[in-house]
């Protein structure tokens, strides 16, 4: 009997194991297949404004709604950094746009972040990281009228992205305080295409917007059993913009340069835990950018953005001591709305979003994080469904249990 | 035992139930997909009404039109038109390269063959030498090179006929009386060519020497060392000379035409098309009316001038690589409308206004020593060429 149980046991290490080079193998796939994909996440409404604010890319703070103060966004959140670690996160979205009787799907997979922290001496830590910003990523076509038998198929692709390096102190194992420099770079290409008449297209033009700029970050969390308090400031966001217009048939190009500024942003967010296996957290994110500029040739005017928040509630449960579940609910407001026309004024984009995901634990590596995120979007014209499926491929030297404990 | 195996067969049976409507379930939601992924329906293009600018059609008609004919050289086409009729009548030149080392007395056969392509029709014509010397790049039925005249239109030919024949089924052997030749004759078919004039109604096609197994040639006999001693001379220049009775036709009229070239020059004022447009599409339409035709299939070309006509007239030059052409296939009815797309040209002249000024366009066949044709263009009415163009303007900018 002892024989049998010690090979028994013996084969449910062995299944255990190859378990686990399953996950990491299946894990690796994913995040080469978002890697090596040029598509990102797609909205209908990303065509105006800077596009959509993508969210933070950590599939555990996905679950949990995405309050983005307990990211690694917050250069503060660094309070129990034991061990160099990083995390990558893959991105599958699927969207379904509604507009009167007509439905259409925009897929797409893309790496989403790239996030990486390492301790220093005196409880110093070290981090940097990529993630996107803004998605400019559409493709719509235009109506097909009785009196006008073309049609325009406008496809746009790209986004912006901050390169991001800081440096963060713990204090007194409790609380953490943190800066950060981000290098803003980006670029979209718009190609309007025009359907000809006799069949096939003929790409009118092409406009290819660059970003670059600076920004600056500083954050602070405090950590504690029973709750955790954290929140960063963001001053400001100044890009450079180089717009290029290619004319095809024209063959003329012409080139304009803009200034664009955003106001600052401002994130906070808690977490109570009860109980070791329940936690609740909150988050509120404030972007009151109505007065964010653009400046032409000396000449600044608004963007007409509007002064918009976020708001996110989110629970942890866990199962066991290695399969926590969690849920979130957010609202937000986007920072631009629908253009308005004579019939109708501008309408603001609302989006409510209902959020979910585990964590797979990955034995001597770390762990494999999974969200899914359900977003309704509604402008006056327009329904959108945004699905997400997130997944983070977290590795921490040392394997240790990851539960809620902010960063890593 | 037997009622575990019972309970555990259903079991299976349930789980096969669950999984199939799981299948069907997921293959649901996979079609569902991608009807929605593959479809182009109309959503979200409201969001960019403030960016597009629009696209325009315009019709546009010449506002400036003309006509003319050109005695073109025909030399190095594919096919010789032999032949007369109401219209047109047609002669051949050809040439052949004769070695030195055959003497000319020593020659004692000299056959020309030719072959045609319409192997039912039928054609009697003579030869005779020519007198003067000729070019094929310039030959033509006025032109004895690019520079000079022929002494008589139609080209200068000694009067006496060194050879009949008729030309019928694939080919033609001509036997000329070379023996009974004098040496001013001998020589100048061996210095300018030979003639070859039709004697009855109707116009045959022969293969010129574009193509080296149809080619005309001769059969030369003669003697070498006291050896009989046979040669085939493929023909070194050939060419049609091509006259018509329509020169005296209305003036006025636009007309298109091959063999003796006619061509038209239309002028479009674009002005009103904006520099930075995208042409999505420029069609020029007409309905000709068929004045003449030897064959069901015409092909027109357009060409872009690259000189004023008014200024130039029929002297003004063209771009030798059509823009764009168009078949025209001869109708059983009246409703066949030519359409030529010349969207690169317009876009060149609405683009590039700077550079590449507009001055107008010319039709005319493709190529010009095609089966003989005539068309005439309407200058006005429902018929008269016209230019729809679509344009596209571009996009505003994402930030305003």
């Amino acid at each position: 009997m002892k024989t049998s149980q010690i090979v028994d046991c013996r084969l449910q290490i062995s299944n255990c194991l190859r378990s686990s080079v399953g996950i990491l193998r299946f894990a690796f796939c994913i995040l080469i297949f978002a890697f090596s994909s040029s598509a990102s996440a797609q909205s209908f409404f990303n065509s105006r404004g800077l596009g959509e604010i993508t969210p933070a890319g950590d599939a555990r703070i996905a679950a949990l709604a995405e309050p983005s103060a307990l990211s690694t966004l917050n250069p503060g959140i660094f309070v129990n950094l034991n061990q160099t670690s990083f995390s990558v996160t893959a991105l599958g979205a699927a969207t379904v746009g509604t507009q009167g009787a007509n439905s259409r799907l925009l897929p797409n997979i893309r790496p989403a972040t790239f996030n990486v922290a390492t301790p220093l001496p005196f409880q110093a830590r070290l981090f940097a990281g990529i993630n996107q910003k803004f998605g400019q990523d559409f493709d719509v076509w235009s109506e097909s009228l009785a009196d006008t038998a073309y049609r325009r198929h406008i496809i746009g692709r790209g986004g912006i992205y901050a390169l991001r390096a800081g440096l963060a102190k713990s204090l007194f194992g409790k609380v953490c305080i943190g800066a950060e420099y981000g290098h803003i770079v980006g670029g979209s290409r718009e190609n309007w295409r025009f359907e000809l008449e006799q069949g096939g297209y003929t790409s009118t033009d092409t406009v290819e917007i660059d970003y670059s700029g600076n920004t600056f970050k500083v954050g602070a969390s405090l950590q504690t059993r029973i709750f955790s308090l954290a929140g960063y400031y963001e001053p400001q966001i100044s890009m450079n913009v180089q717009r290029y217009k290619r004319v095809h048939g024209a063959v003329g190009d012409t080139t304009r340069t803009y200034h664009i500024s955003l106001p600052q942003s401002l994130s906070f967010a808690g977490s109570l835990s009860p109980t070791r296996r329940l936690g609740f957290d909150l988050g509120l994110t404030l972007n009151p950018w109505s007065g964010a500029t653009i400046t032409r040739n000396d000449s600044v005017s608004r963007l007409g953005f509007g002064n918009v928040w976020r708001g996110s509630i989110g629970a942890e449960y866990d199962i066991d001591s290695l399969h926590p579940v969690r849920i979130g609910y957010s609202q937000q407001t986007w920072y631009y709305g629908t253009p308005s026309d004579q019939f109708m004024p501008p309408t603001a984009i609302k989006e409510n979003g209902i959020h979910f995901g585990t964590s797979v634990p990955i034995p001597k590596f770390g762990s494999l994080d999974i969200s899914g995120e359900l977003l309704f979007r509604n402008s006056y014209t327009i329904k959108e469904t945004a699905g997400r499926l997130m997944l983070t491929l977290a590795y921490s030297e040392a394997w240790a249990k990851r539960t809620r404990r902010w960063g890593y | 035992m037997k009622a575990f195996q019972i309970a555990d067969c259903r079991l299976q049976i349930s789980n096969r139930i669950r999984s199939s409507a799981g299948i069907l379930r997921f293959a649901f939601c996979i079609l569902t997909f991608a009807f929605l992924g593959c479809n182009t329906l109309p959503v979200g293009y409201d969001q960019l009404r403030d960016r597009v600018t629009g696209a325009s059609d315009t019709t546009l008609v010449a506002d400036s039109a003309a006509g003319y004919l050109r005695y073109v050289p025909l030399g190095g086409s594919s096919m010789l038109y032999l032949g007369r009729d109401t219209s047109y009548q047609s002669r051949v030149v050809v040439r052949f390269s004769i070695p030195d080392t055959m003497s000319l007395d020593s020659i004692t056969s000299f056959q020309m063959v030719l072959h045609q392509s319409d192997t039912l029709a039928r054609m009697s014509f003579i030869c005779r030498p020519c007198s003067l010397e000729w070019v094929e790049s310039g030959v033509s039925w006025q032109m004895s090179d690019s520079f000079n005249h022929w002494m008589n239109p139609g080209g200068d030919f000694l009067p006496d006929t060194v050879a009949t024949g008729t030309i019928a089924g694939d080919s033609i052997t001509i036997d000329f009386k070379y023996a009974g030749l004098d040496s001013a004759h001998r020589a100048a078919i061996r210095k300018s060519g030979i003639g070859i004039f039709p004697q009855d109604t109707g116009i045959v096609a022969v293969y010129s020497g574009a193509a080296a197994a149809t080619a005309p040639r001769l059969r030369v006999t003669y003697t070498n060392k006291g050896k009989e001693t046979k040669r085939v001379i493929s023909d070194i220049a050939d060419a049609s000379l091509i006259d018509t009775i329509a020169t005296r036709s209305n003036p006025l009229d636009l007309l298109v035409g091959s063999g003796v070239a006619f061509r038209a020059w239309l002028k479009f004022t674009i002005d009103s098309i904006p520099p930075e447009a995208t042409i999505a599409r420029a069609d020029l339409k007409f309905r000709p009316e068929t004045k003449y035709h030897r064959t069901d299939t015409i092909v027109l070309a357009i060409h872009r001038l690259t000189e004023s006509f008014t200024e130039k007239g029929a002297n003004a030059r063209f771009e030798a690589v059509p823009i764009g052409s168009a078949s025209y296939f001869v109708p059983a009815d009246s409703d066949t409308v030519v359409t030529i797309d010349i969207r690169s040209l317009v876009q060149l002249w609405t683009s590039r206004s700077d550079t590449l000024r507009n001055y107008g366009l010319l039709i005319n066949a493709a190529p010009e020593w095609s089966p003989l044709f005539r068309l005439r263009i309407p200058r006005s009415g429902p018929n008269a060429p016209r230019l729809e163009i679509q344009y596209v303007l571009p996009p505003e900018d994402r930030f305003k």
